[in-house]
């Protein structure tokens, strides 16, 4: 806590001394806001209520413009009423609870029993400390017993790990995690071991799945770190006697390191240190988002095959349920997802902790820091232990909680809700600056996207701020962010990060402190959408203006963006509109004119759709022509050569390419054309050529079957003809020849997902793909 | 089929419709043989690419107008690739050093000394130069623009630059002093009506003088607007009529709605629509500074006398503070709420007034 201006006239009371009387306060206080107020009263163990009731409230603390009804209320239930003065007199007078100095005591005796250093581990099973037992901190400073100490270096988290079900924080109900994956796990041998034959497995319906768990043969624990889930799948395991094997992000998870150890494992029977073969164990896949790089390439994808082929269950664990890796995952996996549990269950469970080790933390402190560490279990009782060792006596917000305070890693969304809540008026600068460090590429944008749904609350809460001063408000912010971006322009453009610090009071703190107030819903920066959207646009302008570039009569392609497209688009769409099917050969032709692809039809027709914030107005007015139309237009514009002065070959990289000549074909081909050629005859070469950026995907797919250009084919100049539209199933047929049926049938996958070809023709083409390849087998 | 603006562009001086001497003039420097660098600067629309078609063919003859495009790829210091796009004859190159961003310098580095290093084989027959035409001069980085000012003197045995732009204030000094700025000033409403009229002949259509008149004004002097909105007239509605609907492009009506908007109603809700709208527009790929234009021109529409000068003052204070700044959204959105608020203001006292 620091104010940025601190009073000098709070007094320093002895400890406790409010402790037991409940205060309310009402009005504004001279000197003290309403949350220092409550703060001082907190810290020296006083509580504050909101209303006042007739057994409990001591005192009501009454200052300016105090409310009526309380006053009344208060001395109706004789209520003593003090004011700001009173209170502080109060605590300058009070004497203290009786304050156990227990520091000294426990300190001193662990260091003793860190030299014994008797690390009976064989004797930690007899001591069960438990993560939920009912003890309360009625602490005993004296009290210090021999049996902790036998594990004192070990650190807590390791040393209270839970090691029974039931010690597991906020697992306890009949519908807990906890208790669906045991149940999961218990049956899984019934309807998934060995000697079930394969048509009892019943069918997977695509809703409410996850109501019947025994469909899958993995599950998948998710949820925030610290609450428990390994442990969980571990003392599951454990419970049910089975043997697991766990594998987490230190190991290498490749494709093909998991292929060798864990299908192994899989498929293998385990032998016990009893010598007892048992059949079942487990694996655990800990941290499978973690996944990631080079190294753990194709994990995931054989993750999932190890739950289709394996013979034991697996159980998989991750953070972020949503991720983009995890989700093809999760469709094979029973879902369980871990919450956090509430502060009172970690509470009790700490306290329990605490009690052991003798050390005395109170109440409220223990509260700010489960609050502080987001209620993560395992960083509490770090951060608890951290203290322990570090010997400091703990004060309330006093600042070694400011540093745990930091370490949090704190939701950017949440950040910015706070910047803009007067939770943040009492920070100091340099604190308010802060907000906007923790991330300062993105904050300026969660900033802009969401002042402007923020509504500010005046001084007074009667007044309603006109529409004249939210704007007024809202222009100064909006000044104030353009100059932030004006100085993150100066930062990227020459490096002078030491401006970093004013853009972050241009582009953060101005604008929140002038738009300070309620805001319903923070909202993801719609800007990054944006930008790449208008990045992508410029991408295909480029391209359009490129290939349209020697008929046109500009030079640039905004001048082109601006006069030309709308009117391109217009002589484009108009034959269609008004003539059908008539119209196909009068755009194609004028296509051919400005040497336009059909992916650049494309390109124009998604430039002049405007969305005007109807939902109507999403499609654009190609869309709107009659799909059959459109469907006779690409089929007529894929049959007929057309005449392309932008496709130029780079020599160099066709060479890389080229594949071992197929002999045959070339004698036939010299005879035909009395040229050299080659024959690309394989899909995957067609899907390397395709990588060349100058050549189109569609003449891709057909330069497959065809020939790559000879230098002589070059030399004639830039205009290159396509040849004649091949069969389709010509076009695999050489490259298919030596491989399976299976393989084969992939390809003619491939290439309808390439090719532009409309579906309804698919059905046709697979069924010819089928012909030709059993022909060919 | 093509458009029309394409189909009856002018190749040679003589069949320029419009600014005759200029045209004279430029035919004599050409046809001495020897001239120097060219800059040639004005509106979109005002014909400046044709004037430059105009002196290649008076220089190279007709062999100019068979074109190709070529592919460039070059290598940055660190190690990117970048590739660039040149349209050329075999006298001529026509490159856009701004289509790869802030490598322009290196564009204009190595195209220009990797075609100015080789000789025209039979000068004999040709000129002893060849020419490269640099459009958009005026987007070139800083940097570009002082590596070009050297490569311009070093080179200028072997090559002749054409510069093209539609502005010369961010051309620097050092680069201006060394051509000959020729401006080409777009075409009044009286030569777009009659140069219409002619194309329309040629299509043997019959275009009354009214809505030839009214198509120049809407074309807002920009004669390849003008072309092309007759031909979508053409094809919407023959035989014309005076009062047809003449299409005008589809972002100055999206701009004009927008602009609309934020006059009528002045909410912190409407700027919010207004953003949307604006990040639809730069999606679009409009740029920042025509927005600003078209906003300014419509919000100006609702302002009368003293207002009018106040609105003006704060938009150029707001483009100057975007052609500083890096993203364009924040300072249109500024520009808005700051006339919002002016705007506001303003009503609300001029209605006190009324009630007082």
């Amino acid at each position: 806590m620091s104010w940025y201006i601190k009073r000098t006239d709070i007094p320093e009371g002895a400890e406790g001394c409010l402790e037991g009387l409940v205060f309310v306060i009402s009005g504004v206080l001279d000197s003290l806001e309403r949350d220092e107020c409550k703060d001082l009263i907190k810290k020296y163990g006083g509580d504050v209520k909101e209303a006042i009731t007739k057994t409990k409230t001591n005192y009501l603390i009454l200052g300016k413009q105090g409310g009526e009804a309380k006053t009344k209320k208060a001395e109706e239930y004789n209520i003593k009423i003090i004011d700001e003065d009173d209170l502080l007199e109060m605590i300058r007078i009070r004497p203290g609870k009786g304050v156990k100095p227990i520091k000294a005591a426990s300190t001193a005796s662990r260091a003793s029993s860190i030299q014994s250093s008797s690390r009976a581990i064989s004797s930690s099973s007899d001591i069960k400390p438990s993560f939920y037992s009912e003890t309360t901190t009625s602490s005993s400073a004296s009290k210090k017993q021999s049996t902790s100490s036998e594990k004192n270096d070990l650190l807590w988290v390791d040393k209270y790990r839970p090691t029974q079900l039931n010690q597991i924080v906020g697992q306890q109900g009949e519908k807990s995690c906890v208790q669906k994956l045991m149940s999961w796990l218990r049956n899984w041998h019934k309807y998934h071991g060995k000697n079930v034959a394969q048509q009892d497995k019943k069918k997977v319906s695509t809703w409410n799945r996850n109501d019947d768990p025994t469909l899958f043969k993995a599950a998948l624990l998710s949820g925030p770190p610290g609450i428990g889930k390994t442990t969980t799948a571990q003392l599951v395991c454990k419970e049910l006697k089975l043997p697991y094997i766990e594998r987490n992000a230190s190991d290498q998870r490749s494709k093909k390191t998991l292929q060798q150890y864990v299908s192994d494992s899989i498929s293998n029977t385990h032998l016990s240190t009893t010598q007892i073969v048992v059949e079942k164990h487990v694996l655990i896949m800990d941290e499978v988002d973690g996944s990631s790089g080079n190294e753990d390439r194709g994990g995931i994808q054989e993750l999932i095959q190890l739950i289709k082929r394996s013979h034991i269950p697996i159980i998989c664990i991750c953070n972020d349920r949503q991720a983009q890796k995890i989700r093809s995952l999760a469709n094979y996996c029973y879902d369980l997802r871990f919450f956090k549990p509430k502060s009172e269950q970690i509470k009790s469970s700490i306290k329990s902790i605490l009690f052991k080790e003798q050390v005395e933390i109170k109440n409220e402190i223990l509260d700010q820091i489960i609050l502080s560490c987001n209620q993560d279990i395992r960083q509490i009782i770090h951060s608890c232990n951290l203290w322990y060792t570090s010997q400091t006596p703990l004060k309330y917000q006093s600042s070694s909680y400011n540093q745990i305070n930091k370490s949090v890693n704190n939701n950017i969304f949440e950040l910015c809700r706070k910047s803009f809540s007067s939770e943040s008026r009492n920070l100091s600068l340099i604190e308010k600056s802060d907000l906007f460090f923790e991330d300062y590429r993105l904050t300026p944008l969660f900033i802009q996207e969401n002042y402007l749904r923020v509504v500010p609350t005046t001084t007074s809460r009667d007044i309603k701020m006109t529409t004249i001063q939210r704007l007024n408000l809202i222009s100064k912010a909006a000044d104030s962010i353009c100059l932030g971006d004006l100085a993150s322009k100066i930062i990227y453009s020459s490096n002078d990060w030491s401006l970093l610090s004013y853009m972050g009071i241009f582009s953060a703190v101005t604008p929140c402190s002038l738009m300070r107030g309620t805001t319903s819903r923070i909202e993801f920066p719609k800007w990054l959408g944006q930008c790449s959207k208008t990045n992508k646009c410029i991408r295909l302008l480029t391209e359009l203006e490129k290939h349209a570039s020697l008929q046109i009569s500009t030079a640039n392609k905004i001048d082109f963006n601006l006069d030309y497209m709308y009117y391109l688009s217009r002589a484009l769409i108009t034959p269609l509109q008004r003539e059908g099917n008539d119209g196909i050969e009068k755009c194609i032709e004028f296509m051919d004119k400005y040497y336009l692809t059909h992916e650049d039809l494309q390109t124009i027709m998604e430039m002049t759709s405007w969305n005007d914030g109807k939902k109507t107005g999403d499609k654009n007015l190609y869309e709107k022509i009659d799909s059959k139309i459109k469907t006779r237009l690409t089929r007529t514009f894929n049959k007929h050569t057309h005449k392309t002065p932008y496709q130029i070959i780079n020599l160099n990289k066709l060479k890389k390419i080229r594949q071992p000549e197929n002999e045959d074909e070339i004698d036939v081909e010299k005879l035909e054309n009395g040229e050299i050629e080659e024959n690309n005859d394989d899909i995957s070469e067609a899907n390397r050529v395709e990588e060349d950026a100058m050549i189109k995907r569609r003449k891709a797919m057909k330069q497959s079957s065809t020939k790559v250009p000879t230098k002589r084919e070059l030399k004639m100049g830039p205009y290159r003809q396509n040849d004649e539209n091949l069969k389709f199933g010509e076009l695999f047929l050489k490259g298919i020849q030596e491989q399976t049926f299976e393989t084969a049938l992939y390809h003619v996958q491939i290439f309808i997902e390439r090719s532009n070809i409309d579906d309804d023709e698919t059905p046709t083409l697979i069924q010819e793909g089928h012909d030709i390849v059993s022909e060919t087998k | 089929m093509s458009l029309w603006c394409d189909k009856y562009r002018p190749k040679t001086f003589d069949e320029l419709d419009y600014q005759h001497e200029q045209a004279e003039l430029l035919k004599n420097i050409v046809s001495s043989g020897d001239f120097p660098h060219f800059l040639i600067y004005g509106p979109s629309g005002a014909g400046k690419k044709t004037r430059i078609t105009c002196i290649l063919n008076e220089l190279y003859g007709p062999g100019v107008n068979t074109l190709r495009l070529e592919n460039h790829e070059f290598q940055t210091p660190a190690g990117k690739k970048i590739d660039i796009t040149t349209i050329g004859s075999v006298y001529h190159t026509q490159v856009n050093p701004s289509d790869v961003g802030i490598q322009d310098r290196l564009v204009i580095q190595e195209i220009i000394k990797l075609i100015a290093q080789t000789n025209q084989i039979d000068t004999q027959q040709q000129r002893s130069f060849k020419v490269i035409v640099l459009v958009e001069v005026d987007k070139l980085t800083k940097d570009a623009q002082h590596a070009l000012r050297r490569t311009m003197e070093k080179y200028v045995a072997s090559c002749r630059l054409i510069l093209c732009c539609n502005s010369t204030s961010r051309v620097i000094p050092a680069i201006r002093s060394r051509c000959l700025s020729i401006r080409v000033a777009a075409p009044t409403i009286k030569e777009i009506s009659i140069i219409l009229k002619k194309v329309a002949n040629y299509e043997s259509l019959n275009l009354p003088n009214e809505l030839a008149n009214r198509i120049s004004e809407k074309s807002n002097r920009n004669l390849r607007r003008a072309l092309l909105m007759v031909q979508t007239c053409a094809t919407q509605k023959y035989p014309f009529t005076n009062d047809q609907v003449i299409a005008e492009p589809d972002w100055e009506v999206y701009l004009r709605e927008t602009a609309r908007m934020v006059a009528e109603q002045q909410t912190p809700y409407r700027i919010l629509e207004a953003r949307e709208r604006l990040y639809e527009l730069l999606s679009h790929c409009i740029p920042a500074e025509v927005i600003f234009k078209g906003l300014l021109e419509e919000l100006l529409t609702t302002c009368d006398g003293q207002l009018k000068i106040e609105i003006t003052q704060i938009a150029a204070e707001y483009e100057h503070r975007l052609r500083q700044g890096q993203k364009e959204i924040f300072h249109l959105e500024a520009f808005i709420a700051k006339f919002m608020i002016v705007y506001k203001t303003f009503l609300d006292s001029a209605m006190g007034e009324l009630f007082d």
